[in-house]
């Protein structure tokens, strides 16, 4: 995907009925309640406390505030913040 | 994640001592190692990963100061570590499992339900003639078998339902009722003839007599009518009552039996001989040699007992005593033998009025012997008016 340019991948995401996050690998973000995040496509963790977390994403940094913040899961394709989220913003 | 395959895999909790907890975790995620419950107390960061990533980590996080401590182990690997460490223990646990399986496929107890006239002994008799008794193999219990036993051993038996449930044979069995109908004294009935007879005894004790001494009866002629006569202020009538008498003819019964001549001396010597049927198997005990000729005393299916707990295990015990331990019965305690052996051969509407036998043959100790029985049978059943 790295080859293609960003219009490109929007075109190619246009044919092929697929969601433009899955090809131009924007973060997917899904709040469950206001006690889960899950966050796909992260680019890494860029502060980790138990009252604030901060995720690099292709769309710049994503600041979770909140309280008893855990990093329930963390594998390569996404991310699952559980605690007490009180917001979620783009720092940009 | 999928944490059942995680508890197969096993998992760390592991605690990494640093300052910038983003960048192990950032490290720990470019090295692709999945991780999970990941908390930052400001000083120590703590989370979960599977077994087969520990080395992997332990390089990852090599560039801080410490390394990643394994904290605690979890799932099924730790679990067998921790059964191997108590070998003792738990191979005695599957010893038990092991012998609560094995016990569990034989039968412990034969339970009988709805025998009112036939023993129960003797129901278990049958069954065990038949190889149906304690510690017998489930497998090897045919219950259909085991129904058509008793059917066909018991003529008052009129159905026989087996049934295996866990460790106990349980039979319920159906008796026939009774041919010879016993009506509540309040209902007025007649006494009436159940077979072919001449009467040789006759006495009424309520009704009005129809028979004499002598007199032969057909099938169903009535001995003692319920219908009682009056005659009251020139009015004449017949009042109904529940007639009771006896009615008694006399016949002979011949039987064979055979019984031994000999009995051990009190207190006398002996061999025992245990045979103990175990698993479907007899296994044979003796504490001695036992002579040609040896006349033995039988004490059948007696349960083995471990001090004052009776164990589901049978066995009978011969005693075997040679002929210089023994002497010779009594007359009368002979007599009283056959006796026993007649009373068991009649109905219970018969009694025996005199026993007469000869010996027809000897055979070592024991003698073959041909027994006629002069018994008095009650022909007199009720009937309903």
């Amino acid at each position: 995907m790295g080859k293609l340019s960003e219009g490109a991948k929007e075109k190619l995401s246009e044919r092929l009925s697929l969601p433009t996050s899955a090809i131009i690998g924007d973060p997917l973000i899904e709040l469950t309640g206001s006690n889960q995040l899950r966050i796909e496509n992260h680019k890494g963790i860029v502060k980790y406390a138990g009252n604030e977390t901060k995720v690099n994403t292709s769309l710049g940094t994503l600041l979770v505030t909140g309280t008893s913040l855990v990093i329930k899961s963390m594998i390569p394709e996404e991310i699952v913040i559980s605690g007490t989220i009180e917001k979620i913003e783009y720092l940009k | 994640m999928d944490n059942i395959l995680l508890k197969i895999k096993s998992y760390n909790i592991i605690s990494v001592k640093t300052r910038e907890p983003e960048k192990a975790l950032n490290l720990i995620n470019r090295n692709g190692i999945a991780i999970w419950d990941a908390v930052y107390d400001g000083n120590i960061l703590q989370f979960k990963a599977v077994n087969s990533d520990v080395s992997r980590l332990n390089e990852v996080l090599s560039v801080f100061t410490t390394e990643a401590v394994v904290e605690k182990q979890l799932g099924a690997q730790r679990a067998l570590r921790y059964i191997a460490g108590r070998k003792a223990f738990f191979s005695s646990l599957a010893v038990v499992v092991a012998a609560i399986l094995f016990f569990a496929s034989f039968i412990w107890k034969i339970e009988i339900y709805g025998a009112r006239d036939v023993e129960t002994s003797d129901i278990l008799n049958a069954l065990y003639d038949n190889g149906i008794r304690q510690s017998t193999k489930k497998s090897s219990i045919d219950t259909k078998e085991a129904e058509i036993v008793i059917l066909e051993s018991f003529s008052g038996i009129a159905d026989a339902m087996c049934e295996i449930k866990g460790s106990v044979l349980l039979i319920s069995i159906v008796e026939r009722e009774t041919p010879l109908v016993q009506f509540d004294k309040s209902i007025p009935v007649d006494l009436i003839a159940a077979t072919d007879a001449t009467v040789m005894e006759y006495e009424v004790y309520n009704g009005t007599p129809n028979a004499h001494v002598g007199k032969e009866v057909k099938e169903g002629d009535t001995l003692i009518s319920g219908l009682v006569p009056y005659e009251y202020r020139n009015e004449k009538g017949y009042q109904k009552v529940h007639a009771l008498g006896v009615a008694l003819t006399y016949e002979q019964i011949t039987m064979n039996t055979s019984i031994t001549l000999y009995k051990p001396i009190v207190g006398a010597e002996h061999v025992a001989q245990k045979i103990y049927y175990l698993f479907s198997r007899e296994f044979s005990a003796t504490n001695g040699q036992i002579e040609e000729g040896s006349l033995f005393l039988l004490s059948e299916k007696q349960n083995v007992r471990l001090g004052w707990i009776e164990l589901p295990i049978l066995y009978d015990e011969y005693k075997w005593y040679t002929m210089d331990n023994c002497m010779h019965k009594g007359d009368d305690e002979i007599y009283g033998e056959i006796y026993n052996a007649a009373l068991a051969q009649i109905s219970p509407k018969q009694s025996v009025r005199s026993i007469a036998y000869h010996i027809d043959s000897l055979e070592g100790q024991n003698a073959n012997i041909t027994v006629l029985i002069d018994v008095a049978t009650n022909i007199a059943i009720e009937k309903e008016i």
